[in-house]
């Protein structure tokens, strides 16, 4: 036994290195008690003790350092570790890019889909009803464009991506979190449609679009989960641009979404004066653009709180 | 005032021991003559200063960790020499010499670079 107080503290460095593989916690765990025990022993011995006591044990615990003490060099340790992973990377790593230009891609199938659903419409019906999809379908191909000029500019490799922290992590959270909301918004709103007024022609998109964004929200949070594994690594030093280019892009992307849904609102009503069906979008769309606003003021604030630094 | 004086102080003694403990961590596994192991590798760099270098031991666990993430060093689980559980030993890779040599130069180089400047700004005086 080593003592009461040294489980105590085991057990907190175990927590505190949550970002750390099962293997090397382990491994690490099991040296840093046999540490403590030793020392321990060298303590008592040189008090004459046969077997070390608790106050004892608390010494060398002391000596060991603090459990977030620890955390912090592994944090470092590690961020170093993917520094020195990215310069030798960089330029040869594409793979680690992926997400991104997924997201990309699939913003530009979605934009392409809802445009020439707008023929389609237009063509079988002969009337307006349809027609917003073109601008939602230009936005998400500016969306598209945008996430894969961002994968490029923005996140070079893997490794860089590996040492990210805290910001990024709760924006892509967010990300998922609000695409998963406003792809429940759509599925609903389907139903609602559906049942309501019978107008399933012109609802009949939303549900893939529902459904396609909850798809891209769950992606997103799995992503956010992949990329920051470590708790020890987010209280890092702050990478300041990265942060605030996250969460202007945010902010861009929500502003661009608030704008197309309340065009969407003005066009359905002016065209097909069904009121009842494009009402949820101007709602919807001044959400969006409050929240773009918001990002964006908090990404300045940010800036100018790290400057001052 | 002071409290600032203290972080200053701390930062600074942290930047510049950052990159010299993987170094001098490397020159003691790899000049030891019995097997290294994590303890006694602190008791090491504990004689040979003096106890004047100040770290808090659990930290060198992560830099062995780290060192052999980076295949500077290797370990093996064997038998401990005073009994009880096994031990986790580590030596140093042929890589790992390659870099103790380039980094032990960079060290004198920093030294010698830093001396001169001290010293010829202290000769102005």
């Amino acid at each position: 036994m080593t003592g009461k107080v040294v489980d105590v503290y085991l057990n907190k460095i175990e927590r505190e290195l949550y970002g750390m593989s099962a293997k090397d916690k382990s491994a690490i765990l099991v040296e840093l008690d046999r540490h403590i025990r030793d020392k321990a022993l060298d303590v008592a011995k040189e008090l004459g003790l046969e077997e070390p006591t608790e106050e004892i044990y608390v010494r060398v615990v002391r000596d060991v350092g603090q459990p977030v003490d620890i955390a912090k060099e592994y944090m470092k340790v590690s961020m170093k570790e993917h520094e020195l992973e990215a310069t030798t990377t960089r330029e040869e790593t594409v793979t680690g890019q992926g997400m991104p230009y997924l997201a990309g891609a699939v913003s530009f199938l979605l934009g392409i889909f809802f445009i020439s659903l707008e023929e389609v419409h237009s063509g079988s019906f002969g009337t307006v009803k349809a027609r917003p999809f073109a601008p939602l379908g230009l936005a998400l191909m500016i969306l598209g464009s945008l996430a894969i000029g961002f994968a490029r500019w923005i996140i070079p490799s893997k490794a860089d991506r590996s040492a990210l922290i805290q910001g990024e992590r709760k924006m892509i959270y967010l990300g998922g979190a609000l695409m998963i909301i406003m792809g429940l918004f759509f599925s609903a709103m389907q139903s609602i449609w559906s049942n309501g007024h019978g107008a399933v022609e012109i609802s009949h998109p939303l549900l893939p679009f529902g459904v396609t964004l909850m798809c891209t929200g769950a992606l997103t949070i799995g992503y956010g989960h992949w990329v920051f594994p470590s708790r020890a690594a987010r209280r890092g030093p702050i990478e300041l641009n990265m942060r605030q280019k996250m969460i202007f892009l945010g902010g861009v992307m929500a502003i661009l979404l608030g704008i197309s849904c309340a065009f969407v609102q003005n066009i359905t009503d002016y065209g097909g004066g069904r009121h009842a069906t494009s009402y949820p979008l101007l709602p919807l769309g001044i959400a969006l653009i409050s929240l773009g606003a918001m990002a964006i003021a908090y990404a300045i604030w940010i800036h100018r709180s790290g400057t001052q630094e | 005032m002071m409290g600032d004086l203290e972080k200053i102080r701390s930062k600074m003694e942290k930047d510049l021991k950052t990159g010299f403990l993987s170094i001098i961590v490397l020159l003691v596994i790899s000049r030891s003559n019995k097997p290294s192991y994590g303890y006694r590798i602190i008791k090491s760099l504990g004689e040979l200063t003096d106890g004047k270098l100040a770290i808090l031991e659990g930290t060198i666990y992560i830099l062995l960790k780290s060192l052999e993430n980076q295949e500077l060093i290797s370990s093996y689980w064997g038998p401990s020499e005073e009994g009880g559980p096994p031990r986790r030993y580590y030596e140093i890779t042929r890589q790992g010499r390659l870099i103790l040599e380039i980094g032990l130069q960079e060290w004198k180089n920093l030294t010698d670079i830093q001396n001169r400047i001290i010293s010829r700004l202290e000769g102005r005086q």
